[in-house]
């Protein structure tokens, strides 16, 4: 491989790991665009489309050179962003050579990231903490928190098996609907609809909602709209798992 | 809502800070930031009660707590040389309109199409104004933050 093949590499395979990791769609082609300009070139160009990734570099000795990807797999992790981030930096700065980025995209790839058990932790001190926030009581809350370990739980093991977002969102309705029933049975005193706001929180695709319409403003219409409709039919689902629970009990 | 007193506002700001410090290590943020999106997250259920006991409206309440979240992530931001998303998505959680969705659910099970749309209307209402919100500080530039001299670690060149 010659040296622009390697650099276009670098910029897609920087690119994928921000596209997964949940950065923003204009954060992915500025690193992109950045890492393409230390070849010297005039004209680069850098795309960040909802699942896919362009870059091309216009030669006029050799031919241009353009390459695709397409990301299917999306998930939430600021380590990787930083990481990506300073790597491409101090890349463009020139204080790490070529070989040297691709070999800390690999490593940043495989980087390490909290144990199971503290992420399900932090599901459960989302869903807790936020029940109380929405003034909630002390039990709501401690209820939810029970949710949202489980609710945890269940969002590993599903991660785990890669099953479709649409059934994860669908079953973590249905359990947080569920359990918020249960403990109502169990303890009289709890308000349904307080768990189970404050639980289907850390699920709600409420940030892909807020950066979707943000995409639309800035005028990356295609991902704009693909996150709208992603936040929109993740949203159904919880809405009908949820639905789907407390039809169970109708008496609620 | 009549009796909101400053011990309760405090009281559900720091269970925001909880949240958000939960929900920092699902997005799994690096540790040694997590205190600071907490610390967003308090801000954010302040400001958003503050502003809402004044004027009674989510809407606004939620416009101007975003803008100050979105200030002070793109502060620390260029305090903490790292990307300013990692501390706005923590700390605008508990402004995310779950109720909305909730509660346009049910009204659509218990089959009452007028509070389905209503509802649902809302909901759009608030992630738009949390859109705009964070908008209107993003266009600010970047020197627009650096009043102050840098603290905390300096830049790392890994």
């Amino acid at each position: 491989m010659d040296d622009d093949t390697k650099l276009l590499n670098l910029a897609l395979d920087a690119g994928e790991i921000m596209m997964t990791s949940g950065a923003e769609t204009y954060r992915v082609q500025d690193t992109m665009l950045r890492i393409l300009s230390v070849s010297g070139r005039k004209h680069v160009e850098a795309l960040a489309l909802s699942t896919m990734l362009i870059v091309s570099l216009p030669r006029e000795e050799k031919g241009p050179l353009s390459m695709a990807r397409g990301v299917s797999d999306r998930s939430v992790n600021f380590e990787k962003i930083c990481a990506v981030n300073n790597m491409s930096r101090s890349f463009v700065a020139g204080k790490i050579t070529l070989e040297e980025a691709t070999q800390k995209v690999l490593e940043i790839h495989y980087a390490p990231s909290f144990a199971p058990w503290q992420r399900i932790l932090g599901y459960a001190l989302t869903s807790g903490g936020l029940t109380m926030v929405y003034n909630g009581t002390f039990w709501d809350g401690v209820a939810a928190f029970f949710i949202g370990t489980l609710l945890g739980i269940m969002t590993y093991i599903m991660s785990k098996r890669k099953t479709s977002y649409f059934f994860s969102s669908f079953i973590g309705g249905l359990l947080t609907g569920l359990l918020a029933c249960l403990f109502h049975l169990i303890l009289p005193f709890t308000q349904i609809d307080m768990m189970i706001v404050g639980s289907i929180m850390p699920i709600l695709p409420g940030i892909t909602l807020t950066k979707g319409i943000r995409d639309l403003l800035e005028g990356n219409f295609i991902s704009g709209n693909a996150k709208l409709m992603e936040a929109f039919l993740i949203a159904c689902a919880i809405a009908a798992g949820v639905a789907m629970a407390l039809s169970i009990f109708p008496n609620f | 809502m009549t009796d909101i007193t400053l011990k309760m506002i405090v009281f559900q700001a720091a269970f925001s800070f909880v949240g958000s410090w939960g929900y920092s290590i699902i997005c799994n943020a690096p540790r040694r930031e997590l205190l600071y999106s907490g610390i967003n997250g308090f801000l954010s259920w302040f400001v958003y009660m503050l502003v809402f006991s004044y004027t009674e409206s989510a809407t606004t309440a939620t416009l101007i707590a975003t803008m100050a979240i979105t200030a002070t992530a793109r502060f620390l931001s260029y305090h903490r040389q790292e990307p300013s998303i990692l501390y706005q998505i923590p700390g605008v959680l508990s402004l995310v309109p779950g109720a909305a969705v909730y509660n346009t659910m049910q009204a659509a099970i218990k089959g009452n199409i007028l509070s389905t749309y209503s509802n649902a209307l809302t909901g759009f209402k608030l992630s738009g104004a949390i859109a705009i919100g964070s908008l209107i500080i993003l266009v600010l530039p970047y020197k627009a933050f650096e009043i102050f001299p840098r603290f905390g670690k300096k830049k790392q060149n890994n």
